[in-house]
Parts: C-alpha cells; structure tokens; sequence
C-alpha cells in the first residue's frame, strides 16, 4: 500500500518533487501528463451509479506469503447481502 | 493500512472487504520516491499478469494484510473504471451501487472517511427490505 495512504491533508507537500529522487526517470508532472495513469486516476464510476462487477481469485496474505484461499472474490454475488469496502492500491 | 485493518476486525462479520492489487504507484521506471528508496522499495512497473502476480508474491511479506487480496489484470480494467489509482477506497452497498467514493490517494485516502460511509450503510440496512436472492 501506498507509503503516504492515511496521511491527512495537513501533510501533503507543496512540491510532490521534494519527495522525488535525482534519478527517477519521470517527476510528478509526467505521470499526471500520462494517458496511461489518466485513464486508471479518473473514476468512470460516481456514488449512486451501479459498481462494476469484477471476478478475481482470491489470496491471502496474512501469512507474509501469497495463498490462493481456493475462493473467488465476485462483488456481484454480494449485491443484497452485505455491503463490500473495495481497497485498492499497490506496494509502491 | 492499520486503520484499515482496524476496520476489517470491527466490519468483517457485516461488510466483504477486498484489497484490490492495481498498478504500481511508484516503479522504479516509473516516478520514483524517497520514501521507497529509504525502505528498499524496490518494483519495476509489471507488464503482464504474471509478472503482475510475481510482484504481489514478492511483496505478500512486507504487506502481510489480513484482508483478502485480489489482483486487477494487466489491462487496468477494473482501476479504470474506479479511477482507483495510485489508491482509492470504495463501499459498494448493499444494493449494488456505490455508498462511498474515497478522494484519489495517497492524501485523499482516508480510512476514516471508509469508517463513517460503513456505519451510515449498517444504520440503514434495517429500513430497507431484506433481499430475496438466494
């Protein structure tokens, strides 16, 4: 998960390349300019609007190494049964 | 992701938590950050689901989340839709629509903001009716 999740506002740096390294191959401003990360940071989906239905095998972690649980995560199979907090993020 | 977790022990019997594995916010190919370097971060940007799978393995220790974790494909299908990087937090309710749109991450991520949409969602289960499917 990403090192700054949780972080309140209070705490966002005035210049996201204060935190960026001499030799990284982009800054902040190339990866906002991407298309790439254009299309996966701007949300297609509002509140109020259906969720899109996705199906993924499921791991768990827990144990400080991958295991496939033998489940499948399928959000539409909790429609009407319980409510789902989706957490998505990455290592870095 | 303590204050996450905190959440996962308290809802787990009432609400499905998932974390949903996306692309990297900062690869080293990618743009890169201090407080990875200082931690020995370590990750290139993966390019297929395979690799994809590799990064998860390789980080499950460090990472060690008691949510179960699901893995977004290659093609970013499901991040797009969600808008869900660099990471984003979401309560799909119970009637299948979305309760809670967390701010875009790292800074409008706010488990606190997930906290409160659970408990209004919970508060108003008993209002509505009890569903039929099977």
């Amino acid at each position: 998960m990403h090192p700054k999740a949780g972080l309140t506002a209070a705490a966002v740096p005035v210049d996201p390349n204060e935190i960026t390294p001499a030799d990284s191959p982009l800054r902040f401003e190339d990866v906002m300019a991407s298309p790439v990360i254009e299309r996966i940071r701007t949300p297609a989906l509002g509140v109020g609007d259906a969720a899109l239905d996705f199906s993924f095998p499921e791991l768990d972690l827990s144990g400080g190494a991958p295991r496939p649980t033998g489940r499948t995560f399928h959000l539409a199979e909790h429609a009407g049964l319980r409510p789902v907090a989706l957490i998505f993020g990455s290592y870095t | 992701m303590p204050a996450i977790e905190a959440l996962y022990e308290r809802f787990r019997d009432e609400v499905a938590f998932t974390v949903v594995y996306i692309r990297e916010a900062h690869p080293e190919d990618g743009w890169v950050v201090i407080d990875n370097r200082e931690e020995n971060i370590r990750v290139f940007d993966p390019t297929t689901n395979a690799e994809r799978q590799r990064v998860v393995e390789s980080c499950a220790l460090r990472l060690a989340v008691r949510i179960p974790v699901v893995i977004d494909e290659i093609d970013d299908g499901v991040a797009a839709a969600y808008g869900a990087w660099p990471d984003r937090l979401y309560l799909v309710g119970r009637d299948g629509r979305i309760a809670f749109q967390g701010g875009m991450g790292p800074f409008g991520f706010l488990p606190e903001e997930l906290e409160a949409a659970i408990e209004e969602e919970l508060d108003g289960q008993s209002l509505e009716p009890r569903s039929t499917l099977a």
